[in-house]
């Protein structure tokens, strides 16, 4: 359970992840601010720096001081009628407390607002004197007045009062909630956007080994990731060089002293014997070749060309036919695929060759499966190969049975993995199957080849100006050809 | 028709390759001079006249590619490449650069010896009678065929595979289009690939390029046959 909820959040994309740590932060710190404030609405000394009842308290202080002694009670009774929170009290009679409330917070409020009242002694008081004055507060503040009077007042009376959530609504939606969404989303992108080039540029790379290095900017962490990705890309380039000049050099320095040898043996007189090495000559100089188009193709990649299906089939096979090795191909005309033809060449070469070798023939066949996939059957009527072993013969350097050592025929056990490869680059599949017997022989192999190929269009050569049965037989000059 | 003693410069580093390979071009009457490289082929190029040169691809000092391109500039006689790669852009680097055919290592004495004489007869063809058909390239009918790339692309631009000999046959029809041309002619002009036990006749190839480029390949109308005579290429043939 909680394996399964680590698992859900963390194999979310890093930009979601950040963005939801980031939303929920901000979440908190505006509720932790929006209860702040609306408690401190109930508080609007603190509020606002100071209290309305405050500065009125102060300005009617002034007044009393500056008023004649003999007006003095009338004056305090007037105000006390127009400001039912403000109280004038004998000094004397005030018990002052500074250790029961919050006079701290009150009074710095106050002085900060209004920096004169810094010389204010202002004291505490608990309700005293009339009854009924202050009824239902326990915090008053009192201000000497001067003349043995002092004037008391609740704090939190005549501060502003803010109808909150009427104000706050619409305001806290644009101005928190949208900022809230989108700025976590922005950061995000801005701190995942270097490893989003990361990733794109190890595809790009192992795509087609593009060598533009990665700019090592963004995030200490992702930096030292990109540099060390930098430093990968080369080393990579550097291996995969080498073996290119390998292959070269290889290719050159097998090739030569093979080269020797066959002219050697070509000197020797006519014979079982000669005609046995030639054999191996060839045959050795057919693994060097596989071996090098197994590990080259995988590095190298040509343009895609639109190929003309049958007719590369149908030229595979008249090549081994030309040879003396029996292939047939049958199968429907005008389809056309796009591929590298050199490599799609190899590929069905090496099943062509199988069957030849295997199975003594190849017959090959072309079949359309849907307006955009065809079939290139490959079959022959050897041994086969038994189900267990069908996708091991995949791999390289697999051949026939170990136990059994191996056959005359069998080479490096690179074809039907050269053929994969091949195929699965050109978006393919490539499958073993047995084949059906009939009349009484084991039935052989069958490899089954699916492949994209563009959608058939009618053939329409003659309309667009192709040669016409009517003109062709007798060529007038200058006909329209 | 017997090709007065060629004379070959065979470029080669390796003596024993070089060796086995005059022997047996000179077995089968063939004049060789060999250089172990491009300054001794500057050498004998300058004292003796060369019907063609056999150069091979990895050299020590200047390589068989820039000799190639170098060569093309100041000499006309046909050169093939020998090379170890045996890859077909290697082929068609070095036939772009100048050489007239390539055979990849290790090859056999008689392939060789077949593609020299092609070579040569080629080489007399295009300074005989057809010295406007030298590029590279023919169109006809909406079909390209790329001699030096040995590549055909059909009307819509999709290339269509032949094997070497029905090429070779197909560019033989296409330089001589709208003439009648025998079986032996064909079989003359063609005969630059090893002739080796299982070569096909003039037919089988014939109705081979018909399977690849005619819309009805049982109604031709590219290739044609002419009765007692032997077959014509009928579309107009263009060389851009
Ligand atoms: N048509 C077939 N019939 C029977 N067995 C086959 C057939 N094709 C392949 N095999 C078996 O699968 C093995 C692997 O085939 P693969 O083409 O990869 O290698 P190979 O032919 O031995 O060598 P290479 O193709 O590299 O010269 C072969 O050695 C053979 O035992
Ligand atoms: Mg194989």
């Amino acid at each position: 359970m909680k394996l399964s909820l680590r698992s859900m959040i963390t194999d979310r994309s890093i930009l979601l992840q950040v963005a939801a740590v980031l939303m929920v932060c901000q979440l908190v710190a505006h509720a932790v601010t929006f209860a702040f404030v609306v408690w401190r609405y109930e508080r609007p000394d603190l509020l606002t720096g100071t209290s309305i009842a405050a500065v009125q308290a102060i300005g009617f202080r002034d007044v009393f001081q500056k008023s004649d002694a003999a007006e003095r009670s009338m004056l305090e009774a007037a105000i006390e009628r127009a400001n039912p929170h403000i109280r004038f009290h004998d000094a004397a009679t005030l018990i002052l407390s500074r250790a029961s409330i919050l006079p701290h917070a009150i009074v710095d409020g106050m002085t900060r607002a209004r920096p004169e009242l810094a010389s204010v002694t202002s004291l505490v008081a608990k309700p005293v004197g009339r009854e009924g004055d202050f009824a239902g507060t326990d915090e008053l503040v009192a201000i000497q007045a001067g003349a043995g009077r002092a004037l008391v007042f609740d704090p939190d009376q005549g501060g502003p009062r803010i109808n909150v959530p009427r104000v706050v609504a619409p305001v806290f939606l644009i101005a928190f909630i949208l900022p809230m969404l989108l700025l976590p989303v922005w950061a995000a992108m801005l701190l995942t956007d270097p490893l989003r080039r990361l990733a794109q540029s190890a595809e790009r790379f192992s795509i087609d080994l593009d060598p533009t290095p990665l700019p090592e900017v963004g995030p200490a962490e992702i930096g030292r990731l990109a540099a060390a990705f930098n430093l990968m890309r080369t080393r990579i380039r550097q291996l995969v060089d080498s073996r290119s000049r390998m292959l070269a050099a290889v290719s050159h320095d097998l090739r030569t002293p093979l080269t020797r040898l066959r002219l050697k043996t070509e000197a020797l007189p006519d014979g079982e014997e000669k005609e046995k090495m030639l054999r191996d000559i060839s045959a050795m100089n057919a693994m060097i070749g596989q071996a090098l188009s197994y590990l080259r193709d995988q590095t190298t990649s040509k343009a895609l060309e639109r190929v003309d299906l049958p007719a590369l089939l149908g030229s595979i096979c008249d090549d081994f036919s030309d040879a003396g090795l029996p292939a047939r191909f049958t199968g429907p005309r005008n389809v056309v695929l796009e591929c590298e033809p050199e490599l799609l060449t190899r590929a069905v070469s090496n099943l062509v060759d199988n069957a030849v070798k295997f199975g003594g023939s190849a017959v090959v066949r072309l079949e359309m499966r849907a307006q955009t996939e065809a079939a290139i059957l490959v079959e022959d009527n050897g041994p086969g190969i038994p189900d267990p072993r069908k996708l091991l013969a995949f791999e390289p350097f697999s051949r026939g049975d170990p136990a059994r050592g191996m056959a005359e025929e069998e080479g490096f056990g690179l074809g039907l993995a050269i053929a994969k490869q091949i195929i699965e680059r050109h978006g393919g599949q490539i499958t073993l199957h047995d084949r059906a017997p009939e009349n009484g022989k084991t039935g052989g192999l069958l490899v089954q080849v699916l492949l994209p190929v563009l959608p058939r269009r009618p053939a329409k050569r003659i309309a667009e100006g192709g040669p016409l049965a009517a003109t062709a037989c007798t060529p007038s000059p200058g006909a329209p050809l | 028709m017997t090709i007065p003693q060629s004379h070959i410069l065979m470029v080669e580093d390796d003596p024993e390759i070089a060796r086995g390979t005059t022997r047996f071009l000179t077995q089968s009457g063939f004049r060789v001079s060999h250089a172990p490289d491009s300054r001794a082929m500057d050498r004998t190029l300058r004292d003796a006249k060369i019907d063609l040169v056999l150069l091979d691809l990895m050299l020590p000092g200047e390589d068989g590619l820039s000799i190639c391109r170098r060569l093309r500039a100041s000499h006309t006689m046909p050169i093939i490449m020998l090379t170890a790669m045996g890859e077909e852009m290697d082929r068609v680097v070095g036939l772009e650069l100048g050489a007239d055919d390539y055979i990849a290592k290790p090859f056999s004495s008689r392939e060789l010896v077949a593609r020299i004489r092609a070579v040569l007869r080629r080489g007399a063809n295009i300074r005989g009678n057809a010295p406007d058909e030298h590029g590279s390239k023919r169109v006809f009918a909406g079909w390209a065929l790329d001699v030096a790339a040995r590549q055909l692309h059909n009307p819509e631009g999709a290339r269509v595979t032949l094997t070497g000999a029905e090429f070779d046959l197909l560019v033989v029809f296409a330089d001589r289009p709208r003439r009648v041309l025998t079986r032996d002619q064909l079989l003359d002009l063609t005969q630059g690939r090893a002739a080796g036990p299982f070569d096909r006749s003039i037919d089988t190839l014939v109705s081979r390029i018909r399977q690849k480029i005619e819309v009805d390949p049982k109604d031709p109308v590219f290739i044609q046959t002419v009765r007692l005579g032997g077959y014509m290429f009928t579309p107009e043939v263009r060389t851009p």
